[in-house]
């Protein structure tokens, strides 16, 4: 008897699971959860498995001595995702990008590589050097820096420092909305740093250069030279967002100058200088669970009016080349930056995650 | 009549009365714990990391679902009509020379680890030796055209890299599978998990576990073990019994699974993922740092490049092959499902044994790439 209930709880989850999946794929919640590219053969799946789970079911009323071994616990694995997907579905990508690394976009061709330098490498932070809250451009122009050991770091002026204490003062006061613990960890970061002290090695990798534009396929050469044609600012939306956020990084000395409007959240590591941080967008290539930060760099004029992490902002900058950005968890090379930034604050939209091409 | 029928009567009213009061309670209670887990739920919600350790595992298993349930039904029609001994024949007929073709089997499977794990409980069941099998389930989510197509498309123009996880992948499964026959051979007593092969069959209700200590049976029905006839006998009803047996496996298998699905999410909530990038002091380290990023990971491998691609900017580019190596050959959801394949210390052995061969790997390709 315990099997047969064995069986009709089983079936009872896997409607249960197939419903959630068809209602969540209708109203386009799913979409948070799963690339639409699986969507099908999961959609197959749950339903070949709530049609056997029903067979079985039925097998079972029918023949009520048929034995399977499985007590009625068998059934708790079904029951978890169940429970979950409401917690699952209120999950923002806010949130979840706190788990998730900065991807370097474009298709790989230049985009920095970490090379192994051994122990000798060291980096410092350097004081005074007028950039503020910026990042020390590298000692030596050479593409293979890093085979040097050579070292770069992160320098903090003095102006930065007062700047960043009073953004703190500022969020502690609530003149910000929202409190930003992100921030107020770089800020701390940054002043137990202080100057002229050495980052530990093991904190920075050297960076080698990839292998640039001119490795790119024709089409995809082609592909940039139509959206950098673009008449007016290159607008980026939600399903335009992977394409021509990776097109920009491709080549991003080819839209030098542009002006990009684009709309994400405010990503930023606590280890990352404070003006810095990306508009960004949370790419899934199969499912949540390899979900990526992608998006494009963007530095404030003042670190003091950076919008929050997390906050949704539509955002116009000019499109620049950072030579190079290093902090803690990211080192990249001739990468894609907008300076001279406008942004309005907004509201999540409706269809929060990208998908790659 | 009456005079015996009336005391039955008298009898039987507070017995009524007791049930239907023990019932009401019960109902209460139930009542008040689901408004306690209801409250307490919400609670939850608010908090982020809660709301993150949900979609981790809620997408895990959605993703998963499709290939758990093909992976059982082959399982089920390994099962059912592979002869018992034919997988030990051919083994036996192949020699050493079965592993590398063994490492191969994924080119024609085009499934990941999740499918994989139980169609090779079913061949073991049918009595393929323990090292056909390993290699079989560390080399087939690598080496499979659906894994090689996502990692082109996750490095353009890197075919160094796309060569590096491939070769490197399945010299480490061939490795694998040599070291697993040297140590078993061809044999047949090896240890094995004990853990219910499958479901009992219909004829034999009688000496199947449904009677006496039901109670607590749940907590150790595993260790019964019971003979699998083939379903050829019940042909009558060949769909019925393909559907049994392929959800008994899916319902066993996914158990596992989920098990490690939550750990893996746990994990990922409480340690951010900057913790192993800053590990890159030496490339032992930075390669240790990465297997252990993909252990907890536990990314399906035709989506793990993706990831791979966001730590070649931080990590030498030895130790991303190693995660994207290591990671679809061992991960914690993985290792879950394993135990219900393989005994905990073959799996403690054959964890260690990736490991080294993995680190070994990237201390080559570092020499190569140098």
């Amino acid at each position: 008897m315990r099997d047969t209930h064995l069986r009709i709880l089983t079936a009872v989850l896997a409607v249960g699971i197939f419903g959630l999946l068809v209602v969540t794929t209708i109203d386009g919640s799913v979409r948070a959860i799963l690339n639409p590219r699986i969507l099908p053969r999961t959609l197959i799946g749950a339903g070949a498995f709530a049609a056997a789970a029903l067979i079985w079911a039925v097998d079972g009323i029918r023949r009520p001595h048929s034995g399977s071994g499985l007590s009625l616990a068998a059934a708790w694995p079904l029951l978890v995702p169940v429970i979950l997907l409401p917690a699952a579905a209120q999950s923002t990508s806010s949130d979840y990008s706190q788990i998730r690394l900065f991807t370097a976009g474009g298709s790989g061709g230049s985009a920095a590589e970490a090379v192994y330098s051994g122990a000798g490498q060291s980096a410092a932070v350097s004081l005074g050097s007028g950039t503020l809250g910026g990042i020390a451009p590298p000692a030596s122009g050479s593409p293979h820096a890093a085979q040097d050991a050579d070292s770069a770091g992160i320098s903090l002026s003095g102006a930065a420092m007062s700047r960043a204490s009073g953004e703190r003062e500022e969020l502690e006061s609530g003149w910000v909305d929202g409190a930003n613990p992100e921030l107020l960890a770089a800020v701390a970061a940054a002043e137990r740093l202080g100057p002229d002290q050495p980052v530990p090695p093991e904190s920075l990798t050297g960076v080698g250069r990839g292998s640039g534009p001119e490795s790119l396929s024709p089409e995809r050469r082609e592909a940039i030279a139509e959206l950098a044609r673009t008449a007016g600012p290159i607008t980026i939306d939600t399903d335009t967002f992977s394409r021509r956020v990776n097109l920009i990084w491709d080549d991003p000395g080819r839209f030098a100058g542009e002006e990009v409007r684009l709309t994400g959240f405010v990503y930023r590591r606590p280890d990352w200088p404070i003006d810095t941080f990306v508009v960004a967008r949370l790419s899934i290539w199969c499912c949540a669970a390899d979900a990526a930060v992608v998006g494009l760099l963007a530095r404030a004029d003042r670190a003091a009016t950076a919008p929050s992490d997390g906050q949704w902002v539509e955002l116009s900058g000019t499109l620049g080349v950072r030579d190079e950005f290093r902090a803690g968890s990211v080192a990249m090379e001739n990468m894609p930056e907008l300076t001279a930034l406008e942004w309005t604050t907004i509201k999540a939209p409706r269809f929060e995650y990208v998908f790659p091409e | 009549m009456e005079a015996i029928r009336r005391p039955l009567l008298h009898a039987a009213i507070p017995r009524i009365v007791g049930s239907v009061s023990r019932t009401i309670s019960r109902l209460l209670m139930s009542l008040a714990l689901l408004a306690i887990s209801v409250q307490l739920y919400r609670t939850f919600l608010n908090l982020a990391s809660f709301r993150t350790f949900a979609l981790t595992v809620v997408s895990l298993c959605l993703e998963a679902l499709p290939f758990l349930l093909l992976g059982s039904l082959a399982a089920a029609l390994v099962r059912s009509y592979l002869p018992a001994g034919l997988p030990a024949r051919v083994a036996r007929r192949l020699g050493p020379t079965g592993i590398p073709v063994a490492a191969l089997s994924g080119l024609v499977a085009p499934v990941c680890e999740c499918a994989i794990v139980p169609t090779v409980r079913g061949l073991r069941e049918r009595g393929l030796p323990l090292p056909y099998a390993i290699t079989i389930l560390v080399s087939v989510p690598i080496i499979n055209p659906v894994v090689i197509a996502s990692t082109i498309a996750a490095f353009p123009g890197r075919a160094d890299l796309v060569a590096a996880r491939f070769l490197g992948g399945a010299a480490v499964a061939v490795i694998t599978g040599f070291v697993f026959f040297a140590m078993y051979g061809n044999r047949e007593d090896v240890p094995r998990p004990r853990l219910a092969p499958g479901p009992a069959p219909d004829t034999d209700t009688g000496t199947s576990t449904s009677t006496g200590g039901e109670h607590h049976r749940h907590d150790h029905h595993h260790v019964h073990r019971h003979p699998f006839d083939t379903l050829e006998a019940h042909a009558a009803q060949p769909i019925r019994d393909v559907v049994n047996a392929t959800l008994h496996e899916f319902l066993e298998v996914t158990r596992y699974f989920v098990v490690g699905a939550i750990l893996s999410s746990l994990l990922q909530v409480a340690v951010p993922p900057e913790v192993f990038t800053r590990l890159s002091s030496s490339l032992v380290v930075a390669v240790l740092a990465m297997i252990t990023l993909a252990f907890i990971l536990s990314v399906c491998s035709e989506a793990d490049a993706f990831l791979g691609k966001a730590f070649l900017p931080l990590m030498p580019a030895p130790a991303v092959i190693a995660f994207l190596v290591f990671g679809p050959m061992m991960d914690l959801k993985n290792a879950a499902m394993l135990r219900g394949v393989i005994t905990g210390k073959q799996l403690v052995g054959l964890t260690a044994l990736l490991t080294v061969l993995v680190v070994a790997m990237a201390a080559v390709l570092q020499g190569v790439w140098a």
